[in-house]
């Protein structure tokens, strides 16, 4: 992954700045598929600041008298096995599905960054160390190391967003790592080094701006598998818990009544679906206007 | 080659070290005494403290930690602490179930996928390939268990084709395998189409065409396997992701494999089992990715000498 702006100095100027950023927003609106995931994800986000003012009803009062109804005028989307109103559930979880995709995204963001940032510059025994507890973790495969992180942390949806982005760290190491190892041997380095700014300086002054297209990218494209494992992890009861309407929790509530009222199971799974083919169109946009090169592939 | 096999294979050994001091640590940094937890509420300090020096937790962890390897490179992880059995019993009993649901899982997704990344690839920008990319796009984006759900609602449910819940026949198998398939399927397809695109453009493929061979000995006998060596990759971590992904599938279909006993064990506070359980998961990725890395290191020579 190379981006526009990498291998210069990051004291490039506001205003070519100000121009590589109206480009890279150019090319971003005229990709067709992006636009259409953006204005998805843009529903969701809208949705989810706004459930309070727009949801029909409260999300957690049940009403005993509307058990399991299906769509209808009074209720959109149904109820629940407790009357609760879904479509009002299912607002108030965009709230909680986004904000554990976002946490997860920055936890793994930010920790794996700065392992590879580590790992990259320092080399020796810094990277080996770093690189083999990275491998360590990824011999649990996908959704079992968070599992395996919730085993300790224990059941609840912060838990699961701080398991889900810890599994994620990895994948951001090892991109960030060989980005820094290219970047490390440039001449804007070697030119800092040699007036004598600090090891600190060089990482997070010099290196890091240049390293930050992959991991933007990066970023954005796993907003979706993190939505995604954290909803599994609420739909195995490991995560939200009642009554907690995040998208996954709602779903698992659909199980046992799946032949009388299919809709608790259904309208979640299609919302967390939408929100995810959303972020994975976003992502491939901001991928393909950030490095053109990658474009189509 | 050899000593490309021995190196990876000899980094095994660090590698399984270092996840089993993983492994160890879960049940070491889980809030709350095991011992108090196996005995529950009713025991007194003293019972307590009697189980925790037989059960060796009063020595010092490193001790502890080299027991802990000791017993499990002999096949002893510890007891469960409902069923009382040895947890490598409970284990083996459910393995079955998990590999025939992987390995079936698997066989559907790569030929699923290879097969539609081809012919997207043969057939770029038609109505196919159009169609196949939205398609896979919403595979790869879709929450399993709903698929699962679905698939249940529709083939059990509705029409009564297929039994909805359990292990049997093959009957049983088809709609986990399916919904295990769908993702993997999918992401293989995507990187089939880009693989293959990519080797199309080279210089000896044009040659082939040049010399006259069909479309299809270049497709089949020279892109393809070029283009095989990232997809192989993939498959390796789709196969890792489907040990993993089946701890979501086997709660969904009551599949009786370790995934469910996993998830059930996390529930109910079972740490022996769920460190088992992550234990021989975590070992069986490791040997899928040594055989991922020594098939690589075979079919493409550059990758030997790094």
């Amino acid at each position: 992954m190379g981006g526009v702006d990498e291998n210069k100095a990051p004291s490039a100027g506001a205003p070519a700045a100000r121009s590589q950023i109206r480009a890279i927003w150019r090319r971003l609106l005229r990709n067709r598929m992006a636009v259409m995931g953006g204005c998805v994800v843009l529903f969701f986000v809208v949705v989810a600041v706004f459930a309070p003012l727009i949801a029909p009803y409260d999300p957690n009062k049940p009403n005993f008298m509307a058990r399991l109804k299906g769509p209808m005028s009074d209720h959109w989307l149904g109820t629940d096995t407790l009357g609760r109103d879904m479509l009002s559930r299912i607002m108030y979880g965009s709230r909680y599905s986004l904000l554990a995709g976002i946490v997860s995204v920055t936890i793994a963001a930010f920790v794996g960054t700065l392992l590879g940032l580590l790992s990259g510059y320092y080399g020796g025994w810094v990277d080996m160390t770093i690189m083999r507890i990275m491998d360590m973790l990824l011999a649990f495969p996908g959704i079992l190391l968070a599992i395996a992180i919730i085993s300790v942390l224990g059941r609840g949806l912060f838990n699961a967003m701080v398991s889900v982005g810890l599994y994620s760290v990895p994948s951001f190491a090892r991109v960030v790592r060989s980005r820094v190892l290219s970047l490390r041997e440039q001449e804007f380095v070697e030119a800092a080094r040699a007036i004598g700014d600090s090891d600190g300086r060089i990482l997070f002054g010099h290196i890091l701006p240049n390293i930050m297209t992959p991991v933007i990218i990066m970023s954005t494209m796993r907003l979706g598998t993190t939505i995604l494992a954290a909803a599994s992890l609420s739909f195995l009861g490991l995560g939200a818990q009642p009554p907690m309407p995040e998208w996954g929790a709602i779903l698992s509530g659909g199980r046992d009544v799946l032949r009388v009222a299919p809709h608790i199971a259904a309208f979640p799974g299609l919302a967390i679906l939408m929100t995810v083919v959303g972020f994975n169109l976003l992502g491939d946009g901001v991928r393909d206007a950030l490095d053109p090169k990658l474009k189509d592939k | 080659m050899l000593r490309f096999i021995g190196k990876r294979i000899l980094w095994m050994i660090p590698l399984l070290f270092g996840v089993t001091l993983m492994v160890f640590l879960i049940l070491h940094l889980t809030p709350g005494d095991p011992a108090a937890l196996i005995l529950g509420d009713a025991a007194d300090q003293q019972t307590i403290e009697m189980l925790r020096h037989e059960m060796g937790l009063d020595r010092p962890l490193p001790v502890q930690y080299l027991d802990f390897v000791w017993k499990a490179v002999r096949g002893d992880l510890g007891t469960s602490i409902h069923s009382k059995r040895p947890v490598v019993s409970e284990l083996r009993s459910r393995l079955p179930a998990t590999l025939e649901l992987a390995c079936t899982a698997l066989t559907l997704a790569v030929m699923i996928g290879i097969t539609v990344g081809i012919v997207s690839a043969v057939k770029r920008y038609s109505a196919f390939d159009h169609a196949m990319m939205l398609t896979t796009l919403v595979f790869a984006s879709m929450p399993s268990f709903w698929l699962g759900l679905i698939l249940m609602l529709v083939f059990s449910v509705q029409l009564g084709w297929l039994p909805a819940v359990g292990r049997g026949g093959f009957v049983h198998l088809i709609l986990p395998a399916v919904t295990l398939a769908a993702t993997p399927a999918a992401l293989i397809a995507r990187l089939t189409r880009s693989s293959m695109l990519d080797v199309v453009e080279e210089d000896y493929i044009r040659t082939a065409h040049a010399k006259g061979l069909s479309e299809e000995v270049v497709i089949w006998r020279h892109a393809l396997k070029n283009a095989m060596i990232p997809i192989i990759t993939v498959i390796g971590i789709q196969f890792g992701g489907m040990m993993g992904g089946s701890v979501v599938i086997e709660s969904v279909f009551a599949w009786p494999g370790v995934g469910k006993l996993m998830v059930d064990s996390i529930l109910t506070k079972n740490y022996p089992v769920v460190q088992g359980g992550l234990l021989m998961m975590a070992v069986i990725v490791s040997l899928i990715n040594l055989a991922v890395d020594v098939t690589y290191g075979l079919l493409d020579p550059r990758i030997r000498y790094e």
